[in-house]
């Protein structure tokens, strides 16, 4: 059990983790692209913590993704602390999930990620409309949410890729860790 | 068996109080701001203060090659380019000797009237370092804060006009909220028909323009100025062109260019003197008899 995955190893992915998403981060914040573009861009955080969070979530404690968005709630002028707690819960609920998507074909898995982050969208827009945050743009939030789903499946090729093979023994294995 | 069953649920337990309690963390969190918004902003500006300063030398070389990319973007362009700056700069010569007699009667009136020209507008140019990363933000970080003398609610202007005004400042960093932001207001007046209204950002690339006291004398073409209502604001900065929207309503054609904006000048403004009761200004003048004011004659 415990054995197979050596602490130093998920010690390592977690800071690699960390390390693509602070460049995430960095590359956001860069004063490059000021002017408002039709369609926004996917959101490459939560497109790469979804794929992570699917096929190896023994790597990324939910801790390290709360820590994560609560910084780039902070960094990227979002409301503080609201898309974090929304990504903590899409988090467990995909660790809790996964395991019906185990014997995956990709659409299911995509299907999966889709409506968790459709979910986590409209919670989070319903959240700041409630509190009469000044401007809510559903649409535009929409459009991000549908070009992250859009580019979902390209992370998940890389990712494979990255991971590389093995998906089975690692399943079994991240499903004992996460049990 | 049934001990490591029962210790596994324990552990489980344990976990799903302690990601409870992570949530519960990040809701206060998210309560905080919505309720002591100022503070948790200058908490923020706090933060940023920190860490953008700290990985500047990363954005920089980054931006820059953003930047070459865009250039080389632009190389494609550039025969066609030429031309039309040629033209423009044809037509520009010609309004430089507009303004220049212009300037010069402008002079001579000045003379004869003894009119102060506002003294107080000086400025501080600052580098953009970053920006909002969101895409639902229009906002620039800038290298200059109170370290400088910055003060929240300056005017930022490209050196021609207006981008936006300063909201956040730090110790060595300020944040720009630029005119298109969702959250952006500025009473404007509309030139030649002098009507104001207020230019609200509505995250497009043109600004919708608001509350305009009588919308029939405001024609598309028409210049936009700050109108300086806000008393924090200085009056008479160009801001754009009124535009027919595509939605039948009036928008803004913004002057500054936002493409290209890596240097702003933040317009140092000293609060206007206001006179609130009739005859308080005569008042002054008793009470202080050495800044007496020019004797006046008439004709």
């Amino acid at each position: 059990m415990a054995e197979r995955t050596p602490f130093r190893f998920r010690l390592l992915s977690g800071t690699a983790y960390s390390c693509l998403m602070c460049l995430l981060l960095l590359i956001n914040i860069v004063p490059y692209d000021i002017w408002p573009r039709r369609f926004p861009g996917p959101d490459l955080m939560v497109a790469i913590t979804f794929v992570w969070l699917l096929h190896r979530p023994a790597q990324i404690p939910t801790p390290l993704v709360a820590v994560v968005f609560f910084v780039a709630d902070i960094l990227l002028m979002r409301p503080i602390g609201l898309w974090a707690a929304l990504m903590v819960l899409a988090a467990e609920f995909m660790r809790h999930r996964r395991r019906s998507v185990r014997e995956r074909t990709f659409v299911a898995e995509w299907a999966l990620a889709s409506g968790v982050l459709l979910a986590a969208t409209l919670a989070n827009v319903a959240v700041l409309s409630a509190v009469l945050f000044e401007s809510v743009l559903l649409d535009r939030a929409m459009f991000q949410a549908g070009s992250t789903i859009m580019a979902y499946p390209l992370v998940s090729m890389a990712a494979r890729h990255a991971f590389g093979g093995t998906s089975t023994t690692a399943t079994g294995k991240a499903r004992e860790e996460a049990g | 068996m049934a001990r490591e069953k029962s210790g596994r649920i324990y552990f489980r337990t344990i976990r799903r109080i302690l990601i409870g309690s992570l949530v519960v963390f990040l809701l206060a969190a998210f309560l905080f701001w919505r309720i002591e918004n100022p503070r948790a902003e200058r908490q923020r500006a706090l933060i940023l203060d920190r860490i953008v300063p700290a990985v500047d030398w990363i954005l920089v070389p980054v931006t820059h090659a953003a930047e070459m990319l865009e250039n080389m973007r632009s190389y494609s362009r550039i025969h066609t380019q030429n031309l039309e700056l040629r033209r423009e700069l044809r037509k520009m010569k010609a309004w430089k000797e507009a303004a220049l007699q212009l300037e010069q009667e402008n002079a001579k009136l000045r003379a004869y009237n003894n009119v102060k020209p506002e003294p107080d507008l000086t400025y501080i140019t600052g580098l953009v370092v970053a920006d909002s990363g969101s895409p639902f933000r229009r906002s620039v970080l800038l290298n200059i804060g109170t370290h400088d003398g910055i003060v929240d609610g300056w005017a930022a202007t490209d050196g021609l006009a207006l981008v936006g005004r300063i909201s956040g400042v730090g110790n060595r960093i300020s944040r720009v909220i630029l005119l298109n932001d969702s959250n952006s207001r500025l009473p404007v007046t509309v030139q030649p028909s002098g009507q104001r209204a207020i230019l609200t950002g509505d995250d497009s690339n043109q600004p919708l323009l608001q509350f305009i006291d009588n919308a029939e004398l405001v024609r598309p073409g028409d210049r936009i100025v700050s109108s300086g209502d806000g008393g924090v604001f200085p009056e008479g900065i160009l801001v754009g062109q009124v535009v027919d929207g595509p939605d039948r309503k009036l928008r803004a054609m913004l002057t500054a260019d936002f493409r290209q904006l890596d240097f702003v000048r933040v317009l140092r403004t000293l609060p206007k003197e206001r006179l609130t009761e009739p005859g308080e200004l005569v008042e002054q003048r008793r009470r202080h008899p050495v800044l007496s004011f020019p004797e006046l004659t008439d004709g």
